[in-house]
């Protein structure tokens, strides 16, 4: 059970980080896709800078912003009783913000991506924008949400940084698989690093490979 | 009735123009390529709006700048036939005609609908599984189905090769007919604006040129012969006196003898619309005898 429970954590965390992408990603991305708003490129570049900034950056602000010295941080604790740094929960978030990009921007270019003639023949007919969302453009999208959605959850599971500097390394908490990988060779355990490796290392592929594999398949039905 | 006056400034191009749909009529909108006609229909749909103007359905303000009214194309009562036929490409043949449907019992009509443009078999076809023409005919089903007020075609045939088209022309006549829904077909072909349309308003570079019935404007004059056939000039053979033009209308010729003077009077030449007219008063018909 020792061993499995880092597997285990990393498993539930990427599940919850991809669901709220999904839940947060689908509007967010819709907004930046539709709004004619000219601050949007600001909204753009704050969702892409977890693809340039070092996960060390992003866990230390992170760290600052949830700490018990924070107003968000006092007013959790307040709420919850419990600290959000080295919690799960502060794992979710910091994870959230982290896999942002990879969820929003297959989103965004799969909304870019569908006709517009489509959406105005939806219009044209009667549909409100809503109806003309879930019918229209959202089926038209599935490609690229599939992708958002599986690359958010191979990308929580492979992160390293940013769970480090916010969760720390608490056994059965926040003790994710990358985190228990530098753990074990840390303490020279090569064997157990090795397997825990191995099975992140086949676990993404196959996770790749699927995303890759669905593509494929949708480019030949066009 | 519709009545429209829509002002409208892009960079290069200005669009000032004022006209009547006639209600239960078909009305074309004839221009040469970027006169302003496809922005005149997605403006009158409420999909892009004008700087200035007001667009009356009936007693119904769709546009007025002065007391900033704009409906969105949700609350104009409007079919809007694109182009390239826009059908939504994940949905079957059926479930794209039943899209504007709201009201579910409405929804038994599907098969009948269906069928009066001749896909019933066709119910769950997707768009790509379809040809051009049968795309249009979903596409014209498509719209008339919510039955609007007011049918909107942006060159519905234009995609489309002459064989299909030539066939389209004549079910579209027939399909609108039967609707009794006011239209407005904007075209750059003469053809159809005579096979089509009762009125026609003519544009260029974002005005209004002529309007009137497809005779007074095309022709200058209201022809009283007792024939006239539409086609395009195919051939031109002159002698220094009489000359032979020959017009194919649908897949049919007619040879007519003109004086060589007119034609380059007229300066015909091959590809132009024509008309030929006969004023004969003694035209002749003739059952042919095969048919009971």
């Amino acid at each position: 059970m020792n061993f499995a429970a880092p597997l285990l954590l990393s498993l539930k965390l990427s599940l919850i980080t991809m669901i709220s992408l999904f839940i947060v990603g689908i509007p967010a991305a819709y907004w930046l896709v539709f709004s004619r708003v000219r601050w949007k490129f600001l909204v753009e570049s704050v969702v892409a800078l977890p693809l340039v900034l070092p996960p060390t950056v992003l866990g230390f602000y992170l760290l600052m912003i949830v700490g018990g010295n924070s107003f968000i941080g006092r007013w959790y604790e307040v709420a919850f009783n419990k600290t959000l740094a080295f919690s799960f929960e502060g794992l979710v978030l910091g994870s959230f913000i982290y896999s942002l990009p990879f969820a929003v921007q297959p989103f965004q270019t799969a909304f870019a991506g569908v006709d517009r003639k489509l959406i105005e023949a939806s219009w044209s007919l009667g549909r409100s924008h809503l109806y003309t969302f879930f019918f229209v453009i959202l089926p038209l999208s599935r490609q690229g949400i599939i992708t958002g959605c599986v690359l958010s959850f191979a990308h929580t599971l492979g992160e390293f940084g940013v769970v480090l500097m916010i969760g720390g390394n608490i056994h059965g908490i926040t003790k994710v698989a990358s985190v228990a990988i530098y753990d074990e060779v840390q303490s020279l355990n090569y064997g157990i690093a090795n397997i825990y490796s191995a099975i992140l290392l086949s676990f993404s592929f196959i996770i790749l490979a699927a995303v890759y594999f669905i593509n494929r398949r949708f480019v030949r039905t066009i | 009735m519709l009545n429209i006056s829509l002002q409208k400034t892009w960079k290069e191009f200005g669009l000032d123009v004022s006209f009547e749909i006639p209600r239960g009529k078909v009305t074309a909108l004839f221009g040469p390529s970027g006169a302003g006609k496809s922005s005149i229909l997605r403006i009158i749909s409420g999909l892009e709006t004008a700087d200035g103007g007001i667009i009356l359905h009936g007693r119904e303000v769709w546009f007025d700048d002065k007391q900033k009214i704009h409906l969105p194309p949700q609350r104009r009562s409007i079919g809007f036939v694109f182009q390239d036929f826009a059908l939504f490409p994940h949905l079957t043949v059926e479930r794209n005609v039943a899209y504007g449907i709201k009201e579910k019992r409405r929804l038994n009509e599907l098969k009948d609908l269906i069928s009066l443009v001749g896909l019933s078999g066709y119910e769950r076809y997707y768009p790509a599984q379809l040809s051009g023409g049968q795309k249009q005919r979903v596409a014209l089903i498509r719209a008339l189905a919510r039955k609007p007020d007011l049918l909107l075609l942006d060159e519905p045939l234009s995609a489309l090769d002459w064989e299909t088209r030539r066939q389209l022309q004549e079910d579209l006549k027939k399909i609108i007919k039967q609707f009794h829904v006011t239209t407005l077909y904007v075209t750059h072909d003469v053809t159809e604006v005579y096979k089509l349309a009762d009125y026609v308003v003519v544009l260029e570079s974002g005005r209004v040129v002529k309007q009137g019935t497809p005779e007074e404007v095309f022709l200058g004059k209201k022809l009283s012969t007792r024939i006239q056939i539409v086609g395009k000039v195919v051939s031109i053979e002159s002698d220094p006196i009489m000359a032979v033009v020959t017009v194919l209308h649908d897949d049919q010729y007619f040879k007519t003898l003109i004086d060589t003077e007119e034609v380059g009077r007229l300066n015909l030449k091959i590809g132009n619309d024509v008309v030929i007219g006969a004023k004969s008063s003694d035209v002749i018909l003739f059952k042919v005898l095969t048919q009971s």
